[in-house]
């Protein structure tokens, strides 16, 4: 049987975007080759999380659930996927390329004897039935242009976020199929001790979830002070733009922007930013928060919300503020294994 | 800590430095723009060589390191025995078009296990292919549990290791292996310290231990053929299509947005007031974001 599979890992209750990036990309090549297509859920998770990628247009769903996978080990879902893909078959194993996405597709890849191609931005069918995929080097400076006969079996990681979750077409109930993998507890070397938060001191911009940022109207030390507090207690790195990054207040790698760090945020704080175009190209936020006096800004018409005031009235208030909502609790309790 | 040194093995590799430009040439291959090629050790090899030093300063480990190459690769050993490495190995391919990660990494599997170290070390993701592949080949290769993207790493007692992994949204994940592990490490927590020239020239006469390979030595694996390298192309973003509701501008606009506005919410909402009643507002819209 040909077939196109998505490997989906669901360690947490979300479903993850890159999953269902990578369910869009696959029917697209699935459709053109007239393969089937088979999701593998994978993980804690893959039993609550069926249901919503049963919805999607898919032929198969593999419920892969073993107490032994409740987290991520590469051994335990390699094995476990050994036994899942079968040896005859044309097929093309697409992996979001999350951490453990790219942990795993390399390694799996090794144990099958399959080529790998990690990091595609974009699977094509070419006219001879080939894969032409097309993956980012150096950087994101050039793309890599692969390509791949439809014989033969072969894994590809999609970087998440590149292509966009495809809308459904045609929604259908689809089967599922629940597999008990053949795991042995001896066989795993590796186990997740702790889950944790990252350091907002030490982390890279790009990781973060939510960043707080502040501008040239962050106009005197005490004001700065209390926007370094408030990234602290809201345990969010601190960011900002080129004239902090030139009055020494912020790392190179603290600098937002087109000619500093790109970011991809759920919440971006921006405090007494602009929003001049080199800023706001490096910016990539599903809601924007703006604390700014000046109520014309560019800033303003990216705003989720636009507070217009005194950031030396707003800042030592705000501070004070979540800090007595804040009271005792650690950030460290937020995730638990 | 452990009672006995742990003998460690780095994998390096030598990449295009990635602060010049590069221009594709014949389709499929990438030089510099203009000027000579600098070469420089991958910054996620340099991390993963500053873990393996700090431990051999604390604890007396020895340290090897390997690279796979051809011969301009011996700069990235004389700057790994400048930083301190015990010995070191060099690889040759003579042939200097790249090669087969499964094919290098089976060869220096092979050179590596001769010397059994208790840990491997080799970068993540190296900032040229980065294609994050190279450290679970290997410890496929020589059977040893992995851990990859590791910014963080601590011995612990009876042959463990805990190692933090990064993972999506800055989050962390602590795992412990036993001892022989592969370590891959991502270079964003880890500072390399600054290596004197004076260093870097004592060690241009300390011998390197080379081992000469050819392409026939490859396994046949039907890898996939880079056909052309090209400049970035954005890709289109998916665009649903218009709902028919819409006015004929705002249809425009969503046509223009690429069907998913890059920055912009739908109502920006300026706020305007007090400054106790701005904080309520700021503080009401964290709270509706889960993040007081």
């Amino acid at each position: 049987m040909n077939a196109v599979w998505v490997i989906v890992i669901t360690n947490n209750p979300d479903i993850p975007e890159g999953s269902l990036e990578a369910v869009g990309e696959a029917r697209t090549v699935a459709d053109s080759l007239a393969w089937s297509l088979n999701i593998i859920m994978m993980g804690s998770y893959s039993n609550a999380l069926s249901n919503s990628i049963a919805k999607q247009d898919v032929d198969l769903i593999y419920i892969v659930d073993h107490p032994l996978l409740a987290h991520y080990s590469t051994d335990g879902f390699v094995s476990a996927l050994e036994g899942l893909l079968h040896e005859e078959d044309n097929a093309l194993i697409m992996i979001s390329a999350t951490p453990n996405g790219s942990d795993l597709a390399p390694r799996l890849a090794a144990r099958l004897k399959i080529p790998a191609v990690t990091n595609c931005i974009w699977i094509k069918v070419g006219s001879q039935s080939e894969f032409q995929l097309i993956r980012t080097a150096y950087q994101n400076r050039i793309h890599q242009v692969y390509t791949f006969p439809s014989k033969g079996r072969l894994i590809v990681t999609l970087t998440p976020g590149s292509i966009g979750i495809a809308p459904v077409h045609n929604p259908r109930q689809s089967r599922k199929i629940a597999f008990a993998p053949n795991l042995d507890e001896q066989h795993i070397r590796t186990r997740v001790v702790a889950l944790m938060p990252g350091d907002p001191h030490q982390i890279d911009l790009r990781e973060a979830d939510f960043i707080v940022a502040g501008g040239r109207g962050v106009k005197n030390a005490d004001c700065w002070q209390s926007l370094v507090i408030l990234a602290d207690i809201l345990s969010a790195p601190l960011g900002g733009t080129r004239p902090m990054l030139d009055a020494g207040l912020i790392q190179r790698n603290r600098m937002i922007g087109q000619t500093g760090v790109s970011i991809r945020t759920r919440l971006y704080l921006a405090v007494g930013i602009s929003g001049a175009t080199h800023h706001m190209e490096g910016v990539q936020s599903e809601a924007i928060i703006v604390i700014n006096s000046d109520r014309y800004a560019p800033i303003c018409k990216y705003a989720t919300l636009g507070v217009i005031g005194d950031l030396e009235m707003i800042l030592p208030l705000l501070v004070s503020r979540i800090r007595t909502l804040k009271g005792a609790v650690h950030p460290e309790n937020q995730l638990g294994v | 800590m452990l009672l006995h040194p742990l003998s460690l093995f780095v994998c390096v590799k030598q990449v295009l430095d990635p602060r010049i430009l590069v221009q594709i040439e014949n389709e499929c291959t990438v030089i510099p723009d203009d000027i000579a090629p600098i070469y420089i050790i991958d910054p996620a090899s340099q991390a993963a060589l500053e873990i393996a030093m700090t431990y051999k300063e604390t604890s007396g480990a020895s340290v090897s390191a390997v690279t796979m190459g051809p011969e301009r690769c011996e700069a990235v050993l004389r700057f790994c025995l400048a930083r301190g490495v015990d010995e070191v190995i060099h690889i040759v391919h003579p042939d200097d078009a790249s090669y087969d990660l499964f094919f290098a990494a089976k060869l220096t599997g092979k050179v590596i296990q001769e010397y059994a170290p208790d840990l491997v070390l080799c970068g993540d993701r190296s900032c040229d292919d980065g294609s994050a592949c190279f450290g679970p080949f290997l410890a496929e290769m020589m059977n040893l549990p992995q851990v990859t993207s590791v910014v963080d790493l601590e011995l612990i007692e009876n042959r463990m290791i805990r190692a933090v992994r990064s993972l999506e949204r800055g989050n962390r994940e602590v795992v412990n292996c036993p001892l022989p592990a592969l370590i891959s490490v991502c270079p964003v927590q880890i500072h390399p310290r600054y290596i004197t020239v004076w260093k870097l020239h004592s060690v241009n006469e300390l011998p390197i231990k080379k081992i000469i390979v050819s392409q026939a030595d490859a396994p046949a694996v039907t890898s996939p053929c880079l056909t052309k390298i090209t400049p970035p192309r954005a890709r289109p973003r998916r665009m649903s299509a218009p709902d028919s509701a819409m006015t004929a501008s705002q249809r425009l606009r969503f046509m223009m947005d690429k069907g998913q506005p890059k920055n912009k919410a739908s109502e920006p909402t300026l706020f305007e007031g007090s400054v106790d009643q701005a904080v309520d507002r700021i503080i009401e819209f964290l709270h509706e974001k889960g993040i007081v």
